[in-house]
């Protein structure tokens, strides 16, 4: 008899720890959950040293980027509105990145810390122009980086 | 009721790998306390382990980081050297070339490296396992490779080949996609490094909090457990109807169980310090002691069962059984323990169905004697022999039902004999024993001498004797004759029952010469040896002794040994004849001669068939058989 | 007759004991054909000498049968049931141990006696035992 008295309560302790673990564990290993997309769907697909959009027009409006990153490396998409020539943009002082701060260039938006199989959606409302999509970090840009889009 | 004790003094399971503790004591430790400590030890080892693995791997991760980052400034200087002696000055791009190459070499495929702290020692560092780490080391590789294939070319080429200024870019291009590129793994490694440490981290935190809480489940089941067996200890120790009681060697009561308030009237603390003795009724001290001095010198760990009555308060006898342990080893208790019950209740049980068994035989002797009354009425009455043959068989079936009432009477252990004043022809007695036989035809009695036996003794006799009559005849084939005969011995008189039949094995021929020289009190008694039971008591009551003895024709030979106490010559009573064979055969037969030295009892010669001539006859007047001067006894 | 009591010696104890049916081993029926109530039996001479191979009822018969005494007289005289004296008399007259004889004034093959002089001498022994 003496043995179900402490046998329950010491299960009932171990039920409690077991199941402090079975909430922490799942939201700690949880994934960010992606927002429905809306808008035009553009998916962009970055690797070493490229980046592939499969629209290079798009209507005005809300645009939608779905990025996926191939890798190895980590990469960023930065969008900014321009009239230069995407392969030509001004750079720094290093001769490495792009200056986006140069004349003739309006940064929109970025997203960047894309690891391996990252993706992301980047949603903009986007006025008609000519874009240039590229990655900012040292090189990648003069590798070739970068994708034109344009906006009507 | 005791607790159940176990080999291991009470623990089961895993309980049984732990040592004694001295703090654990003699408390049962169970199988749930085994598995605790069990696992406590499995989570300890667990933690220790994975201490051990997240130090290791944090020193290999720093180092790997380590390696990462100093490739950036590698590239940097290879770029130079190349420039530099692309310009014309002095470097050493080969080595530079190699330097570069040599961090990404290790980290993919293994190799050594120099400690950082700059002591010198070498540190092994293992090929990197995660795929990622292993793409992102991959693709650093490719294009280490394109940095040095341009390199190559632009040290072939010099300064003054057209694709001079556009390698130069490409190379510094490369450079800065290594360093970007580099920097990324390096943050892979140290982010996977983190990783898998917060992940130790938290199976460590986990860990230990299962060490908490089995460790305090420890201390609960140990707690329990001291205080449970205490409890019971007390309760039963408190409450129960028997005694717990310790003598100390001397025989004092060094200790004594609460409950003999109860049993006895006494409170504890009066009993203790007196000797056991002062409590147990006069007639049964000398026993008790007995088996008392007997245990205490027997090995320890003995045990031994007496009945004893003992002293209430109030002056009545109490009826107890008593098993005691002798525990002089054991230092706590360093004497002999007793258990001792309170069974005056059964006693008196068994006294009242006794009482109750033997008021029912009584009765029912009376009745059986009534209907044989009747019956010798009728047979003195019948002329026709027909319904005198029924006759004869109710009167041989009511003789039996006499026995075994009278068998009835003998068990419920009253001692009420049935008293004849005056003494009784042994041959009438032997014939008695005969008529109350199923199978009296078969007997033959042969060569009983002029003897009387003591009326106190006559019905005890006639009826052992019929018991070992009616054994010799049911263990014998219904051809067979079963022979009684008699002898003289140094102290008495020996009747001879001897049977041609089975016989009996020597370990139950052992074992009734057992029943038959102590049976059994009370009420023991077992119903394949019940018969030989009775005789055994019948025999004690007189001093009569009787044993079983293989018999040469292959059965069985039962005798009797009347002490001379009990006979008595023949002119004691006039209607005694010289030996001759007792009338139920119609020829008489020669005495056979037969030897009967049993060990302890004197060797004798069996008196040979002595016929003389009968004095003259006497005619009418006295019914009685004619008067003879009888064989005088020698 | 039962319990604990002064009971005589061994005459009581006779009768308390020994039954009937030991002294003729259960038979109720004798050996011999012609054996009347009225029977008479007389010891053969020198039957005496073969005593001592005797039990001890045919013992007393021969004892008492010297002269002659009927059947009745016999079973009276020795407190013996009828049938059971019939037997012992019956083996007594075949071993050759004593000689049978009708009585003279009643023997008559076709004149049987009549049953009230039988149940006279019948009624005059009992009063004797």
């Amino acid at each position: 008899m003496a043995w179900t008295r402490a046998g329950r309560r010491w299960s009932w302790a171990l039920a409690l720890v077991l199941a402090a673990l079975a909430v922490a564990v799942p939201l700690t290993v949880a994934r960010r959950q992606e927002p429905p997309p809306r808008g035009t769907p553009v998916n962009l697909e970055l690797e070493d040293f490229k980046i592939q959009e499969d629209a290079a027009v798009v209507p005005a409006g809300t645009v939608s980027f779905r990025i996926l990153n191939h890798g190895p490396t980590t990469h960023e998409v930065n969008v900014i509105r321009t009239d230069h020539d995407p392969g030509k943009l001004p750079l720094q002082r290093d001769g490495l990145t792009v200056d986006d701060e140069a004349k003739g260039i309006d940064a929109v938006d970025d997203v960047g810390g894309l690891d391996i199989d990252d993706r992301e959606t980047l949603t903009l409302d986007l006025t008609p122009g000519h874009y240039v999509l590229y990655c900012n970090l040292e090189g990648h840009y003069l590798g070739g980086m970068y994708a034109a889009l344009t906006v009507r | 009721m005791e607790p159940r004790r176990t080999a291991a003094g009470g623990r089961t399971g895993i309980g049984r790998l732990i040592p004694r503790l001295p703090i654990l004591g003699d408390l049962r430790l169970g199988r749930r306390l085994g598995w605790v400590i069990f696992l406590l030890i499995v989570l300890v080892a667990a933690i220790v382990g994975y201490n051990a693995r997240a130090i290791a791997q944090q020193r290999g991760s720093a180092l790997v980081v380590n390696q990462a980052t100093r490739q950036r400034a590698l590239v940097e200087r290879y770029t130079r050297d190349v420039l530099l002696v692309v310009d014309g000055f002095k470097a050493d791009p080969k080595d530079s070339a190699e330097a570069v190459r040599q961090p990404v070499d290790v980290l993919l495929d293994g190799g050594s490296v120099r400690a950082p702290g700059g002591d010198g020692s070498r540190v092994q560092i293992a090929p990197a396992q995660n795929w990622r780490i292993r793409r992102k080391l991959e693709n650093d590789r490719r294009l280490i490779d394109e940095l040095i294939t341009i390199g190559d070319r632009l040290l072939k080429r010099g300064p003054d080949n057209p694709q001079y200024e556009a390698d130069v870019t490409k190379l510094r291009v490369l450079g800065a996609q290594l360093s970007s590129v580099s920097n990324d793994a390096a943050q892979e490694i140290t982010q996977q490094t983190e990783a898998s440490i917060s992940r130790l981290v938290r199976i460590e935190i986990a860990l230990g909090l299962l060490g908490v809480l089995a460790a305090l489940a420890l201390g609960l089941v140990l707690r329990r457990a001291g205080t449970e067996q205490a409890a019971q200890f007390r309760s039963l120790v408190n409450n129960s109807s028997d005694l717990i009681t310790v003598l100390a060697p001397d025989g004092t009561i060094a200790y004594q169980s609460p409950s003999v308030q109860r049993v006895l009237g006494r409170p504890a603390a009066d009993v203790v310090g007196t000797t056991l003795g002062d409590l147990v009724h006069p007639e049964d001290r000398h026993d008790v002691n007995e088996s008392l001095t007997k245990l205490a010198e027997a090995a320890p760990g003995a045990t031994d069962n007496f009945g004893c009555r003992l002293r209430h308060e109030d002056g009545s006898w109490r009826h107890v059984e008593s098993t005691c342990t002798n525990l002089a080893d054991d230092p706590r208790v360093n004497g002999l323990v007793l258990n001792i019950r309170d069974v005056t209740e059964q006693a008196g049980l068994r006294k009242s169905i006794s009482d109750l068994l033997h008021n029912l035989a009584r009765r029912s002797q009376g009745l059986v004697d009534r209907q044989l009354e009747l019956i010798d009425e009728l047979e003195r009455n019948e002329v026709d022999p027909d319904r005198l043959q029924e006759l004869f068989r109710m009167d041989h079936l009511a003789t039996r039902m006499r026995r075994n009432v009278e068998n009835l009477i003998v068990l419920s252990g009253v001692d009420q004999r049935r008293r004849w004043s005056e003494s009784v022809p042994l041959r009438d007695v032997v014939e008695a024993a005969v008529a109350e036989v199923e199978d009296y035809a078969r007997v033959q009695v042969a060569g009983i001498h002029d003897l009387t036996l003591s009326g106190q003794a006559a019905s005890d006799v006639a009826h052992l004797l019929a018991e070992l009559v009616e054994n010799a005849t049911s263990f014998s084939s219904p051809t067979t004759r079963v022979e009684i005969t008699g002898g003289p011995t140094g102290n008495g008189y020996v009747l001879e029952i001897e049977d041609h039949g089975i016989g009996m094995s020597d370990a139950d021929l052992a074992e009734a010469n057992k029943r038959l020289a102590e049976p059994l009190s009370a009420d023991v008694a077992v119903s394949r040896m019940m018969g030989f039971h009775v005789v055994g008591r019948l025999a004690a009551r007189h001093g009569i002794k009787v044993q079983l003895r293989q018999s040469w024709f292959g059965g069985v030979t039962a005798l009797v040994l009347l002490p001379a106490a009990l006979l008595g010559s023949a002119g004691q009573h006039p209607a005694m004849a010289p030996p001759v064979p007792a009338g139920v055969m119609v020829s008489p037969e020669p005495l056979r001669l037969a030897d009967t030295t049993a060990p302890g009892w004197q060797p004798h010669a069996r008196l040979p068939l002595r016929r003389h001539a009968a004095p003259a006859p006497t005619r009418g007047g006295d019914t009685d058989a004619a008067a003879e001067a009888g064989e005088p006894f020698d | 007759m039962s319990g604990a009591g002064a009971d005589e010696g061994g005459r009581t104890w006779s009768r308390h004991y020994r039954r009937p049916y030991t002294v003729t081993g259960g038979r109720t029926r004798p050996a011999h054909d012609e054996l009347e109530l009225e029977t008479l039996v007389q010891t053969v001479t020198g039957t005496d000498e073969q005593l001592a191979g005797l039990g001890r009822e045919q013992r007393s018969i021969a004892a008492l049968c010297r002269e002659a005494v009927s059947v009745a007289e016999i079973s009276g005289r020795l407190d013996l049931l009828l049938g059971v004296t019939r037997v012992i008399v019956g083996d007594m007259a075949l071993q050759g141990l004593v000689l049978l004889y009708r009585p003279q004034a009643t023997v008559s093959e076709a004149d049987p006696p009549p049953v009230e002089l039988l149940e006279r001498v019948l009624d005059g022994l009992r009063n004797i035992s």
